[in-house]
């Protein structure tokens, strides 16, 4: 019997004839779960993207053919394709909140696609598939539209939509992207459960290798288009023999691997120890309460918080999407107004908005931002962006300003001549770094960090938190982490806060607080995120003898 | 209940609008040359004192800000005063001419948003092919006329070349132009074309980008055939937003009647305020245009309120 899922010699180019896969090959099984990793650009969504005999605009298939269930996709005529589509194969998008048509309720997304069903059947096949994906199945909830679901019920919605005609494959793009690890340990374990009970191949597209470690039974590695590496997801994770598999696993950060994680040893901190912590605390925040109000509500987004940060000292504050975090941070910088409460700087009380703080005052404290491409001026070339702190912050001449803006890009460990560029010409990875360059360029004493890797690939991830450590060790910074991923934290942190609902649930230094938890809300965080090193030594269950990588 | 206190803040915010406005008109006449006496007492060869009674007549001796006080207070009274030059009550000329615009505003739009809706979807569902660019090149050449020249070349054609339709749409006074239909054809044909044009153009790229959304390209992943991906994904989405569009296009006819009713002589509103604004008819002009932006205002809030209603993220923030 063929398997179920046949991807041979697939190459596609676009439309400048580039090739965008190379001779791409791969099977899998009924209720075999296949997980395709690489880095952005590698050709994992397009690859994904074929199994439902779809090709983005602007490409087109060269060589090669997809079948699925002994149906040939590749070289069919659109119409036929289509109806393979959601039948067949389905599919679940990246980013469920954009995906999903915003004026169309819940039961109609659903009710859609169900074709040759009388009314009756497409009720109870609504009902049946709210249930599978667990979301609640009651005339009201059918009745919302996207906008007002969560980001995980979102994502589940996505899910049923895939599962609603019962397809015999399920194609997932990165579905967990953008859900907080609570949320995603969640919306995995069910689709592990769905697997197994409908028996459905599974593709799960994914740059988190401790997901996929965790979740496939087998992966394919892609680089450039390519295939370079595939085999059982557990052992070819633990020793991978591709030189590019290899920079990547040892790009993981592990929180539990405090110490022993592959990462630690390419991210390293001082030889011995975080690097020297001063004894005065230079910003304190005392009893912090914070909100947002809108249409006459508040949502609290910070309750009675308090902190402490010494110079050269690392504090991450964690928590869920939501929980405050971000708005605790843009609070020390004045970009929010408390309710309550003093933000401290060297003891002395910092006025609650940036507009009214000190030329001195805004140069001590710099703020990077999570999406380095919406926070860097499109129109301005970078070496504009970065000089201006310096003119500005640090009076520093027009002359002597362009001489710094290439030491700082040195320092940012990118080549100089990158000034004359603009943002839009650059990697995430590059404006990431030219974002803390810019961060740098005032000389601060704090660095306030709001998610910095998570728009970012693994491999880039961990070199710039490594630059990050670098940073601190050479500049004895003293940063401000907000994180909601605990392997990013375990590398940086000295000390960690977790937040919830605006509140702190835990305070301590960082190796106490991620080994031995306390709190049961601290407990549930550890337990949710995707540990590398945990997915590789866990039950190493024999997979499927559906297929074998090619 | 939150929809009426919504609809009542928006009407509140656009009548707020209306003194500012006043002002704004006010000031444009002043800073114009010359005033009404002039044109009052044109070819009558006046001598000084009768120019200096007409101008007292008229209140033309007084301050600015005194002459604006006295007519916006008369405004709220809902007194428009009179003509200066043949002291015809502005109230009486704008009832027997409103009914003419109304009537062709209401047929030129009654065309236009079907129109711009249809050939912007058309369009925008096929960017950068080449009904989209035919479409394109069209729409902008007729965005690019003048509406005067448009109308000077149907008359040209229609009216001095085939002999079809009048040139120019006069009518007894007593009549209603739906009485006469052939005067009505050239200066409605003018006004859709041009407000259709750039309405559609606005409408494509709305559409366009819509057709380029997730969660259009999820529609189509989830197998849906392209027409009910177009129907119930593109459509619905694009709508929305085009109807404050075409909201601001009603500007573009308001604007629009002014020069077209000129070109073709039809008794409207339009024409009267440019006969006005040539003879300083101060009361006349300030009348008219207040009429002309309460319309405006009452289409952009009607929008505002559709757009809210039709939008479930704007509704449920309500």
């Amino acid at each position: 019997m063929n398997p179920l899922v046949e991807v041979e010699g697939l190459t596609i180019e676009d439309h400048a004839g580039r090739t965008i896969l190379h001779e791409v090959s791969f099977s899998v099984g009924a209720g075999e779960a296949v997980g395709v990793v690489g880095e952005s650009g590698s050709g994992k969504t397009t690859t994904a993207l074929t199994l439902l005999g779809w090709v983005r605009h602007g490409l087109r298939v060269v060589s090669g053919r997809v079948r699925v269930a002994d149906a040939e996709l590749t070289g069919r005529p659109e119409k036929e394709a289509r109806a393979a589509r959601g039948r067949l194969v389905a599919y679940v998008p990246q980013s469920p909140a954009s995906a999903l048509s915003p004026l169309m309720r819940v039961g109609d997304q659903i009710t859609e696609i169900l074709t040759g069903m009388t009314a009756a059947e497409r009720a109870a096949r609504v009902a049946e598939t709210l249930d599978l994906v667990e979301l609640p199945d009651d005339e009201d909830f059918r009745r919302k539209f996207p906008h007002q679901l969560s980001g995980g019920q979102q994502q589940r919605l996505c899910l049923a939509l895939a599962l609603a005609n019962r397809p015999k494959v399920l194609v997932l793009d990165e579905p967990t992207t953008g859900l907080d690890v609570i949320t995603q340990a969640a919306v995995l374990a069910h689709l592990d459960r769905i697997r197994r009970d409908l028996k459905v191949g599974v593709i799960l597209v994914s740059h988190d290798l401790a997901l996929v470690a965790a979740h496939t039974d087998r992966v394919v590695v892609m680089y450039q288009g390519r295939v370079v590496e595939a085999g059982f997801s557990r052992s070819l994770l633990a020793r991978p023999s591709h030189e590019y598999t290899r920079g990547l696993v040892a790009a993981v950060v592990d929180h539990r691997a405090l110490g022993g994680s592959p990462a630690r040893a390419v991210i390293s901190a001082a030889p011995d120890g975080p690097p020297a912590i001063g004894p005065v605390s230079l910003l304190a925040v005392k009893d912090l309460h914070a909100s947002h109000r809108t249409k006459g509500r508040a949502i609290v987004a910070a309750e009675g918080i308090s902190f402490e940060i010494r110079a050269g000292e690392c504090l991450a504050i964690v928590g869920q999407s939501g929980s405050g975090k971000t708005t605790i941070a843009r609070t020390v910088v004045g970009l929010h107004r408390a309710d309550h409460g003093a933000v401290l700087l060297d003891g002395s009380p910092l006025p609650p908005s940036a507009t009214a703080r000190g030329r001195d005052e805004l140069r001590r404290i710099q703020y990077i931002f999570q999406d380095p491409f919406a926070s860097l001026n499109p129109r301005r070339t970078v070496g504009d962006s970065i000089r201006r702190p310096l003119r500005v912050l640090r009076g520093m001449p027009e002359r002597e300003a362009r001489a710094e803006v290439a030491r700082l890009l040195e320092r940012v460990r990118i080549r100089k001549d990158i000034a004359a560029a603009y943002p839009g010409e650059l990697s995430g990875g590059e404006c990431q770094r030219v974002a803390i360059a810019r961060g740098l360029a005032s000389s601060p004493d704090l660095l306030v960090c709001d998610e910095i890797t998570s728009a970012l690939d693994v491999s880039v991830q961990a070199s710039v938190l490594e630059l990050i450590n670098e940073l601190r060790r050479d500049l004895d910074l003293a940063l401000l982490f907000i994180s909601h991923d605990l392997g990013a934290v375990s590398v940086v942190a000295d000390t960690i806060m977790v937040v919830e609902r605006g509140r702190c649930r835990e305070y301590g230094p960082a190796g106490e607080v991620l080994r031995t938890p306390q709190d049961p809300y601290t407990c549930r965080l550890v337990e949710a995120a995707p540990s590398l090193s945990e997915a590789l030594v866990a039950s190493t269950r024999p997979a499927d003898g559906a297929g074998v990588a090619k | 209940m939150r929809v009426a206190r919504f609809l009542f803040l928006r009407t509140l915010g656009g009548l707020a609008m209306l003194p500012p406005l006043s002002v704004l008109v006010f000031a444009a006449i002043e800073v114009l040359p010359g005033d009404a006496a002039v044109y009052a007492l044109a070819g009558q060869n006046p001598s000084a004192e009768l120019m200096a009674e007409t101008r007292h007549r008229l209140g033309l001796d007084r301050s600015p800000p005194e002459r604006y006080l006295d007519w916006f207070s008369g405004l709220l009274q809902a007194d428009m005063g009179r003509s200066a030059i043949n002291g015809q009550s502005v109230s009486a000329v704008i009832e027997g001419r409103i009914g003419n615009t109304v009537i062709l505003g209401v047929l030129v739009i009654l065309l236009m948003v079907p129109l711009a809706l249809a050939v912007g979807v058309f369009a925008g569902t096929r960017e950068g092919r080449i009904g989209d660019r035919v479409f394109s090149l069209i729409t902008l050449c007729l965005v690019a006329i003048p509406e005067f020249v448009l109308a000077a070349a149907l008359i040209v054609i229609f009216g001095f070349g085939l002999k079809l339709l009048p040139a120019t749409s006069i009518f007894p006074v007593e009549d209603s132009p739906l009485m006469h239909p052939t005067v009505l054809v050239l200066p409605v044909a003018t006004l859709t074309l041009v407000a259709a044009s750039g309405a559609s153009r606005q409408v494509r790229v709305g559409v366009a980008d819509v057709m380029r959304s997730r969660y259009v390209e999820l529609a189509r992943l989830k197998g849906l055939p392209e027409r009910r991906v177009v129907l119930r994904h593109v459509i619905p989405n694009a709508v929305g937003p085009s109807l404050q569009v075409l909201a601001g296009s009603v500007g573009v006819v308001i604007g629009g009647s002014v020069i077209v009713e000129t070109v073709f002589s039809y008794p409207g509103l339009g024409s009267a305020l440019a006969a006005a604004v040539t003879t300083r008819d101060f009361a006349l002009v300030e009348g008219i245009v207040m009429v002309l932006a309460a319309a405006l205002i009452i289409a952009y809030t009607a929008a505002d309120l559709a757009v809210s209603l039709l939008t479930p993220k704007l509704r449920t923030a309500l």
